[in-house]
């Protein structure tokens, strides 16, 4: 049995996740208590505040955070280290991990400001190669986006579907959180998630038995579909032999990389566009780049071995570039570091 | 029109036998069965199906159709296939 299901949904709704916990945890963790203080308080009076309070509230928080998150910083740490071996970092890791929880935090009040329905604040600085999606959209055949886990995207998504490109987007209902307590994971984990769809809004579940068929059809109606391509832990969970992951090198570790989207991107044949997401609400920035050139004509198998490791590539590259912004540093939990 | 929708349902079952390489022999693959009993909820292999189906019959899956709930029965899915064989193409509909 696997350790989280999601309850049979019908068609179209949100499902919910079912956590069994894990006896390996400890029973309590201090992220349980901020998580609690999060949820609901902050939350709560965070709906009432104006915009601007919240970025005091980042400024006050943020010495703390750097202070707690040490085992944090210790793991992205370690990351960076294991990459550093393997490629080029231009920036100071000591400044790299700090401005990582800094930018944790900031992500955590960028979330409370998307929540408010009004969800004012949020200042767009730039958008480049738009017309890449808009000459795919034109084609009829929809556009995955796809991208890494950067802050921006959450941010970036609200403001784009603001500008009439509404976006599904593919997530992990169970998203792995090695720092909660079962008491957290208990009490907090689905409200959790209940949270972040209410920020997300537009998406499904990769538990969801219909999610490969919910993202064919809105690709099959010329929609939009944002796919993190280094969802590794979620690449694991494919249940079957045609979604296996890819292993590949990656950062200094060999980690796996989900299929399923290439077969669907194979079989609609529409677009696969890279998406790049900077910054937080303050300023951001958002990069189309050209649809990647991918050729269908050999089948599913030849499509994905072929294709892949270029877009993998290529996100490393974005990562290494813009290595503050890329959230996963010390979460990749199932990536083996390469000798 | 029972033989028209006899056709379509063998059509069906030889196309997911061929489409998902199943190592099962046509007979061995009742009408009554479901999907789910033959290749479990993969979701990936039911988008493998409607394509292969959707090019032996030179048909289009309606937008709303595109539910497991009709792809996982093969019976009801013939029933469909016939249904979208027997209206006639949009273009011919009179104004």
């Amino acid at each position: 049995m696997p350790p989280s299901l999601v309850e049979a949904a019908p068609s179209g709704e949100f499902g919910r996740v079912v956590e069994r916990p894990d006896p390996r945890r400890p029973w309590f963790a201090v992220k349980d208590l901020l998580w609690l203080f999060y949820l609901y308080p902050f939350r709560l009076a965070a709906a009432l505040m104006p915009t601007g309070l919240f970025l005091m509230f980042n400024r006050l928080v943020d010495p703390v955070c750097q202070r707690l998150t040490f085992s944090r910083k210790r793991a992205i740490r370690r990351h960076l280290e294991a990459a550093k071996r393997f490629h080029k970092i231009e920036q100071d890791l000591d400044q790299v991990t700090a401005g990582l929880i800094t930018n944790d935090v900031r992500r955590a009040t960028d979330d409370l400001i998307l929540h408010k329905l009004a969800a004012r604040g949020l200042n767009c600085t730039r958008i480049q190669g738009l017309g890449y999606l808009e000459d795919a959209l034109a084609r009829g055949k929809g556009a995955i986006l796809l991208s890494g886990h950067f802050y921006a995207h959450r941010i970036a998504r609200r403001h784009l579907e603001r500008m009439g490109y509404p976006t599904l987007s593919v997530r992990n209902g169970n998203p792995p959180d090695a720092t909660m307590g079962r008491i957290g994971q208990r009490f907090l984990h689905q409200p959790y998630i209940e949270y972040l769809h209410g920020i997300i809004r537009d998406e499904v579940l990769i538990q969801d038995p219909e999610c490969t068929l919910k993202i064919f059809k809105r690709l099959r109606a010329g929609g939009i579909v944002h796919i993190y391509l280094d969802a590794g832990v979620a690449a694991l969970r494919a249940n079957s032999e045609a979604k296996k992951p890819l292993w590949l090198p990656f950062l200094g570790t060999l980690r796996p990389f989900p299929t399923g989207f290439m077969r669907i991107a194979c079989l609609s044949g529409c677009a696969v566009i890279p998406l790049l997401c900077l910054g937080d609400s303050r300023g951001f920035t958002i990069t189309f780049d050209e649809p990647a050139n991918l050729t269908r004509d050999a089948g599913p198998e030849e499509f994905v071995t072929a294709g892949l490791p270029g877009l993998v590539a290529d996100l490393e590259s974005k990562i290494l570039k813009h290595a503050q912004q890329w959230e996963l540093w010390g979460i990749s939990e199932r990536s083996t570091y390469l000798p | 029109m029972e033989t028209i929708r006899d056709d379509i349902l063998v059509r069906v079952r030889r196309v997911l036998i061929d489409s998902l390489s199943l190592n099962i022999e046509e007979d061995d693959l009742q009408y009554s069965e479901s999907l789910d009993q033959v290749i479990g909820l993969d979701s990936l292999a039911v988008l493998e199906f409607i394509a292969a189906l959707e090019k032996e019959f030179g048909i289009t899956i309606e937008q709303e159709k595109l539910e497991l709930s009709l792809l996982r029965d093969l019976s009801a899915l013939a029933d469909y296939i016939q249904s979208l064989s027997a209206a006639p193409p949009a273009s011919d509909t009179p104004a």
